[in-house]
This record gives structure tokens, C-alpha cells and sequence, in this order.
């Protein structure tokens, strides 16, 4: 079977390469060829033998440390949905409540923005990249469940065609394009991103159970008034830390399950595809601007100052962004000291923007992408440091 | 002896690593040398179909220049001159005779007496005796000028490269020869350092004693231009020369026996091979007669040196002047379906990503497949940390599409070594070794190399 079908396609080339009926296009043939197939060709000159990896290899990574928290997103969607309706929270009925909200966003997401990567592929006669793989899955995790499915398609739209393709495709694009999408759908419809958007209502708005805010740990603890402490307006709120970090709360779908994505960003960090130094650059970098932020708050500033780092660290989006949002290696600088330098200032800029800013209920998405455009400025700084080292060799 | 640490280096484990067995072959019917694979030589012609050559005669020399001959390694008759496209002068064909003559290039010394000679005098030899293209100049990896005194000379005695001959396979009976040989790179320039691996298996304590330098590291460590660039103090030492350490033997012999030394010993190696194993052969020998347990060469890859840097030759070539050792490939691989979502404990990887990268100790089987499609850079920074020189290949092939070589040279491009380990790790299948490779012959190109 499978053998008839590498002859098949075999049989197909023709058609496809230069010369062929169908050549303009090739890339939809070498993706769908190279998708079911380990690719035929050969080195032809030296280096005659290569590494194992390439880059489908390497986006299939990120995808499979994404799977935990793309299951426990569409969990967490149906039980948020059906706490707030005062439904069963019984597994299968949350989960399908979940996948009924979460599964569609992915699928959009996949659908508009794949046929735009392949519309520039055919006009520009390139291979598809396999990045787009990974940009269509993390977008739809960075939104909340409630996203009417059009904003969620004109920003991945957006996304891939300005955040990637105007600059020459994948591995050209400065902005990390999943959040270039999100950014525009933030910024194009605030009403249906920020506020209290995070909990579908399954029955309507009339049916929620009594006390039912909707309102994110980040709105709670940065609406807490001093002399009262975040921390506990976050517990008398319902958002005890343990839950904060487990992630049954409500959030942008991937984002709330801290464990989970430890899990991911253990296997990104063992399997060498995300940069541990950018990780541990944003942990460092966001822990010291909280215990900045922690010994400057006074009695009369605001109590969000105030908030541990523990607590900075499980609420809010910060852990997705820095484990699968900072780590993308074509938005990072390339060189590994640049890479903790960058994640160093995402961590400190994200949480600058989080409790100082009260114009942005969260920090990362703006600081990921101020940093993407400063990345190429410090691979510069430590290229020109390291180049001065060198012993000359120029004629 | 000092001690060289190199950083980023990679093992590559692969299996069909020659036995330490040498088997001798004789002197074949018919012998050929291939000019048309002499990098950046321009060969003129000096013998014609029907000549009758002794072993040393000149067959032809560079043009661009003319104390650069190449000498026949057999007593004969010039059968064919075979011609590739453009004219390029493909190969020389000669039917050897039983008689085995050969000229005189010069009187035979001993180590002492060579000690006396004078620079020029011991050039001049070298010259004569069709060895000076042994040399090699950095930064752009030509022979030198004839009368360039450089301002060190690099031999490093082992090689890492899946599968070039080790030093104790070719040292071995040859000591006093290498030993002569480096006397005669002594009276060519001042400084000479002979580099030895961590793990050289040479006993002879004179050629222990002779080497200045331990080198540590995978490959390619012990490439002579990595230990140039561990060793040089000022960018005086760019122009610095290597020379291959079995060429080294030859220069030896040359000046022990006066004649030119016509054999050399070459490694037989490849997965697709029975039992590889070293062969002591005349130059020139005909692929096909040292390969003689293949019959069929259809679908494989001869490449004459080692898996990342050896020249992809025909079954129908000959063991030429620069070839250390021959290896086999399998050409391409079976196609495997939905690859990228398996564990590939067969797939060796120096990253992570396949389960393969637990099996450290495994020597693997690996074919010509490229791996993968040919995609954009996607700044995943491993070329970085395989670049034995530091320099950043993914940053300098960006500038170099840029077009700005200036900056490529300040970040490095002129000690690239052309290892190749960047193009096998890369995940994107960009060749960066051609791009430095092009940029380099691009540059020497401009200031008249």
C-alpha cells in the first residue's frame, strides 16, 4: 500500500517540476509529497552525508510540547463555560462543551492562514514552510475561547501576511507572527479580547450562576485597592494560588495551565528546539522586576506592586510566552549570550507592562514583540563584541 | 608539548571504519591521473598521446605557475588524454611498462646532510621532485607562490574525518622518512608545528618528541587550519601553509632516495563495503582495481577523501595526486513514510530531536539522502556552536547574501577551514560551507590568487 503509494506520487513529479503541466505548482506537491515522505534527494557534492533533522522535524517538536496545553485548553474552556452556566462539570460533557468552542478557533486559524502561506509559496515558487505548522496552533491558544471565528481569521490573516510574508516568508519575518496576529486582533476589536470575554456563555448571558464575574486573576489583583494586599483579593476572589497554577481559571485557552507548559518547556529544552537560555532569561529577568517592584511599593501605591513573584509567575500568560512565544528561534537573536539577554528584557518589560501600565491587562504579547524588533541590535552588539576578539584575517 | 583544547567540535559515529589491515596492490596495466580534479589548477599539457614517460617524468604543469609540475607515478606510454567539457583536461591515460624506470631528480641525502641545505636549494627540490602542490596557503587554500617563504608551516599527524587514513597506519615504517621530511620543512621556514591527536596511536618515540602540539577534540580538530587558528598570535600567521603528513613522508623519501615516491597508502572505507581496510597502492590506480569486491557501482557514491570534505568521483576515476583514502556511500535512501512524527532510533542526529541521540556509542549507516528539503534559515543557531573557528556561519551567510564580504571577513570568513560541519547540522539543508567556499575563491579572486 504504502509502497504504491510512494510510486504514485513518484509518477505525479513529473507533472509538478520544470517543464510539467502543473509547475507553478510545485510547492503544494513537495508539501503534500514531503508531508507523507522523507524526501528523495541527495547531497550533490560535499558535505555528502547529512544530519537526520530538519526543519519538519523541528516545528513537529514545538507542536508536540504545545499538545498537553492545547488538551487542557479545551478542558479548561468547557469547565470555565459550564462553572459559570452552573452546568455538570463531569469530563465528558466539559470536554465537549470545550472542543465545541476551542476546536473551531484552530481550525480557522489553520485554514486562512495555510492558504495564504500557500498562495505566497505558489507566487513566489518557494517550498511551504513548516513553521506555519507552529504559528497556526499558537495563535489560537493566545485567544479566549468567546473570539468570534472572523476576528479570529482576519488576525491570523493579518498576522501571517504582515507579521511573516511582506518580509519574505518564514526565517525573514523580525515579529514572531503568531503575536503579530494577536496584537491586531487586540488592538482592532479591544471589546472582544480584553475584559470579561474569557468564559463562553453556553446558555446565555442571562443563565450565569450568581457571582459569576468573568473577570481574570490580572483584572482582580491590578482593580485591588491599597492598603488591601493583591494576594488576598486574588484568594477572596477565587483564584487561590493552586489553582492560579494548576490553570482552572479563566484565561486565553493554552495559557493557564502552568505545570503543563513546565512539561512543554521541559521537553523543548531536553529535545535542544527551545533556547533554555531565553526561558531562564525572561524567569530571571521577570523575578527581578518583581522584587524591584515589591520593595518600591508603598502603602498608598497600587497593591498589584505588590504581588509576589510566585504569584506573577501563575497568573497571566507569562509562562506560555516564555516558553513557546519568546523561544521562536526566527524572532529570537541567533547567538546563545544575545538569546539570555532578550529573555532577561522580556521578563522585565512584560512585567513592567503588566502592573505599571494600566492600559494593558497583560504584558508579554507587547513585550515579545518590542524585543523581536531589538533582537537584531543585540545579535549585533555580541557579534561586533566577539568579532573585536578575533585575530584579524582580512586582506 | 603544548596542549590545544578545541571548542565546537562533533563526532560523527559511522560505521564501515577501516580495519588497521594494509593490503598491498600492485602496479596495474594501465594507471590515469586526474587533472580536472585539482582545484584551482589550470594544467598545461606537456606530454602528448604516444610519449613514452619514466616515473617523474612531468606530465603537465599550472599555468599560473610554472614550478608547480606534476609528475607521472608510472614508466610507460601516454595512452589517452581524455578531455571533459570546456576542454578541461579529465584525465592522462598511461600503460605502464614492467620496467619501472625512473629519473633522477636529485642526489639522495641523509637527514644531516639535508640539514646543510639551503632554503632555496631544498624549494627547488621539492619543486622538481612535483611535490610542491602538497602545500597548502591559507587563507584561500591554494599552492603557494614559488618563492613565498610562509611565515609557518602546519602538519597535523592524524585526521578525524570519517575515514582518512590515521597516523600509525602510514607512519609505520615510514618514521625516518617523516622525520627527514620535516628537516626539509625546517629549512623551508622557521616555525614548523606538528600537531598530534589526544588518541595518536604512533609508538615511535623520535616522531612522539618531534610533535609540538597535543590537540583535543572531535572533528575537525585536527584539521591543520583549526590548529592555525588556535595557535597564531597575529594576523602575520593567516598566510601560514599546511601540508598533509603522508605528503610529508613523500618529501622525505624524495630526499632520501632522490626519486619520486609514486606510492601512498589510502584508506578503503563505507558501510558498503565488505571489509574496509587500508590499501598501499601506486598513484594512480584505477578506482575500480582497488574497489575490485564492488561489482556493481550504480548505486552508490565513491568519494575520493572523507564523507564531509572528498570529492564525489566516478567508478571510472583513478586515485589522483590529492586522494587519501576512498569512501562508499549508499546513494539516497528508502523513502519512509510520516517520518517526523516517529521516535527514529535510526536516524543519527547530533540533535535531539530523534530518539537515535541516545544511542551515543552506535556507529551509524548513513547514505547521501539529504534528510530533509531545502528551506530558509531559521536562526536556530546550530551552525554556531559546530564552528571549530568561532565564527558565526548563519550570521556570515546572511551578510554574503547581502553582499557585504567586508563584514563577512571581519566575523571570519577567511579562517573558515571548510570542515563542513556546518552544512550537516543544519536543519534547513543550507549549504553554508559552498556559500563561505564561493565567498572565499570570490575574494581571492580580487587580490590575484
Amino acid at each position: 500500500m504504502i509502497q504504491k503509494l510512494v510510486k504514485f506520487l513518484d509518477e505525479q513529479e513529473k507533472h509538478f517540476v520544470k517543464g510539467g503541466k502543473f509547475e507553478r505548482l510545485y510547492p503544494l506537491y513537495e508539501a503534500g509529497a514531503s508531508f507523507l515522505f522523507s524526501v528523495k534527494e541527495t547531497t550533490q557534492s560535499n558535505v555528502h552525508i547529512r544530519d537526520s533533522i530538519d526543519t519538519k522535524r523541528f516545528m513537529t517538536m514545538v507542536i508536540i510540547a504545545l499538545t498537553p496545553c492545547i488538551l487542557f485548553g479545551i478542558y479548561n474552556s468547557g469547565y470555565q463555560a459550564h462553572k459559570a452556566a452552573g452546568l455538570s462539570l463531569d469530563l465528558l460533557p466539559v470536554l465537549i462543551t470545550g472542543a465545541t468552542l476551542v476546536l473551531p478557533l484552530i481550525l480557522v486559524s489553520y485554514a486562512v492562514g495555510g492558504t495564504i502561506e500557500l498562495l505566497f509559496a505558489l507566487i513566489r515558487r518557494h517550498e511551504i514552510n513548516e513553521g506555519f505548522l507552529v504559528t497556526g496552533i499558537l495563535y489560537p491558544l493566545t485567544l479566549p475561547a468567546t473570539l468570534p471565528l472572523w476576528q479570529a481569521a482576519i488576525g491570523i490573516a493579518f498576522g501571517v501576511i504582515v507579521g511573516k510574508e511582506v518580509f519574505g516568508g518564514s526565517g525573514r519575518n523580525f515579529l514572531n507572527p503568531a503575536l503579530t496576529a494577536r496584537a491586531f486582533v487586540f488592538f482592532t476589536y479591544p471589546a472582544y479580547i480584553s475584559g470579561e470575554v474569557w468564559t463562553a456563555a453556553v446558555k446565555g448571558k442571562d443563565f450565569l450562576v450568581d457571582g459569576w464575574s468573568g473577570a481574570t486573576a490580572l483584572a482582580v489583583a491590578a482593580a485591588t485597592e491599597a492598603p488591601l494586599k493583591a494576594s488576598d483579593a486574588l484568594n477572596d476572589a477565587g483564584f487561590s494560588l493552586f489553582n492560579s497554577f494548576i490553570g482552572l481559571i479563566p484565561g486565553s485557552i493554552g495559557e493557564t495551565s502552568v505545570p503543563l507548559i513546565l512539561l512543554g518547556a521541559t521537553f523543548l529544552i531536553v529535545t535542544g528546539v527551545g533556547s533554555w537560555r531565553t526561558m531562564v532569561g525572561s524567569v530571571l529577568g521577570a523575578t527581578l522586576m518583581t522584587l524591584i517592584l515589591n520593595a518600591v511599593a508603598g502603602p498608598s501605591s497600587s497593591a498589584f506592586l505588590g504581588l509576589s513573584p510566585i504569584w506573577q509567575m501563575s497568573i497571566g500568560s507569562f509562562a506560555f510566552a516564555t516558553v513557546f512565544m519568546a523561544t521562536d528561534p526566527v524572532s529570537s537573536p541567533s547567538l546563545e549570550i544575545s538569546r539570555f539577554i532578550y529573555g532577561f528584557l522580556i521578563g522585565v518589560l512584560g512585567i513592567i507592562i503588566r502592573v505599571i501600565n494600566p492600559a494593558y491587562p497583560e504584558g508579554w504579547m507587547l513585550a515579545i514583540l518590542l524585543m523581536n524588533v531589538f533582537a537584531p541590535l543585540i545579535d549585533h552588539v555580541v557579534v561586533s563584541m566577539k568579532t573585536k576578539k578575533r585575530i584579524p584575517n582580512v586582506v | 608539548m603544548q596542549k590545544i583544547k578545541v571548542r565546537n567540535t562533533h563526532k560523527v559515529n559511522l560505521s564501515g571504519k577501516p580495519a588497521d589491515i594494509l593490503k598491498t596492490i600492485d602496479m596495474p596495466k594501465v594507471i590515469g591521473v586526474s587533472p580536472a580534479r585539482l582545484e584551482y589548477v589550470k594544467p598545461k599539457l606537456v606530454v602528448s598521446v604516444g610519449d613514452n614517460v619514466k616515473i617523474g617524468t612531468v606530465l603537465f604543469f599550472d599555468k599560473k605557475n610554472e614550478s608547480n609540475k606534476f609528475l607521472s607515478p608510472a614508466s610507460g606510454t601516454i595512452k589517452d588524454v581524455v578531455y571533459g567539457p570546456k576542454r578541461s583536461i579529465q584525465s592522462i591515460v598511461i600503460e605502464a611498462d614492467d620496467k619501472n624506470q625512473s629519473e633522477k631528480i636529485t642526489d639522495s641525502v641523509t637527514n644531516d646532510e639535508l640539514r646543510r641545505y639551503s632554503s632555496e636549494k631544498v624549494r627547488q627540490v621539492i619543486q622538481d621532485g612535483g611535490l610542491w602542490s602538497s602545500f597548502v596557503e591559507y587563507p584561500f587554500g591554494r599552492t603557494p607562490d614559488q618563492n613565498v617563504t610562509p611565515p609557518s608551516i602546519y602538519v597535523s599527524l592524524d585526521n578525524d574525518e570519517p575515514f582518512l587514513p590515521q597516523s600509525h597506519m602510514f607512519i609505520k615504517d615510514n618514521e625516518s622518512s617523516f622525520l627527514t621530511g620535516m628537516a626539509a620543512l625546517k629549512q623551508l621556514c622557521k616555525d614548523t608545528y606538528l600537531g598530534m591527536s589526544v588518541n595518536c596511536k604512533i609508538d615511535d618515540p623520535k616522531v612522539r618528541e618531534e610533535a609540538t602540539h597535543q590537540i583535543h577534540g572531535n572533528y575537525p580538530a585536527n584539521n591543520p587550519g583549526v590548529f592555525l587558528y588556535y595557535n597564531k598570535k597575529s594576523s602575520s600567521e593567516n598566510n601560514s601553509w599546511s601540508i598533509n603528513p603522508q605528503d610529508v613522508i613523500r618529501i622525505g623519501q624524495l630526499f632520501e632516495t632522490g626519486f619520486y615516491p609514486n606510492k601512498r597508502i589510502i584508506s578503503l572505507a563505507g558501510s558498503e563495503l565488505e571489509s574496509p581496510c587500508y590499501a598501499y597502492v601506486y598513484d594512480g590506480t584505477p578506482v575500480k582495481t582497488v574497489l575490485d569486491s564492488i561489482n556493481d557501482f550504480s548505486s552508490l557514491r565513491v568519494i575520493a577523501g572523507g564523507v564531509f570534505t572528498g570529492q564525489k568521483i566516478s567508478a571510472e576515476d583513478y586515485v589522483s595526486y590529492r586522494d587519501f583514502g576512498l569512501h562508499v556511500l549508499a546513494e539516497g535512501r528508502e523513502q519512509e513514510f510520516l517520518h517526523f512524527f516517529k521516535p527514529g532510533f535510526h536516524r543519527p542526529t547530533s540533535s535531539r530531536t530523534y530518539m537515535a541521540a541516545l544511542l551515543k556509542d552506535k556507529d551509524w549507516e548513513m547514505n547521501t539522502s539529504l534528510n530533509g528539503g531545502h528551506r530558509a534559515c531559521i536562526s536556530c543557531g546550530t551552525c554556531v556552536t559546530v564552528c571549530p573557528v568561532d565564527a558565526f556561519p548563519q550570521v556570515i551567510m546572511k551578510n554574503l547574501t547581502d553582499n557585504d564580504i567586508e563584514t563577512a571577513m571581519e566575523q571570519g570568513v577567511l579562517d573558515c577551514v571548510d570542515c563542513g560541519l556546518c552544512t550537516y547540522v543544519c536543519p534547513s539543508k543550507i549549504e553554508l560551507g559552498n556559500i563561505m567556499k564561493d565567498a572565499k575563491n570570490m575574494i581571492a579572486k580580487e587580490v590575484g590568487k
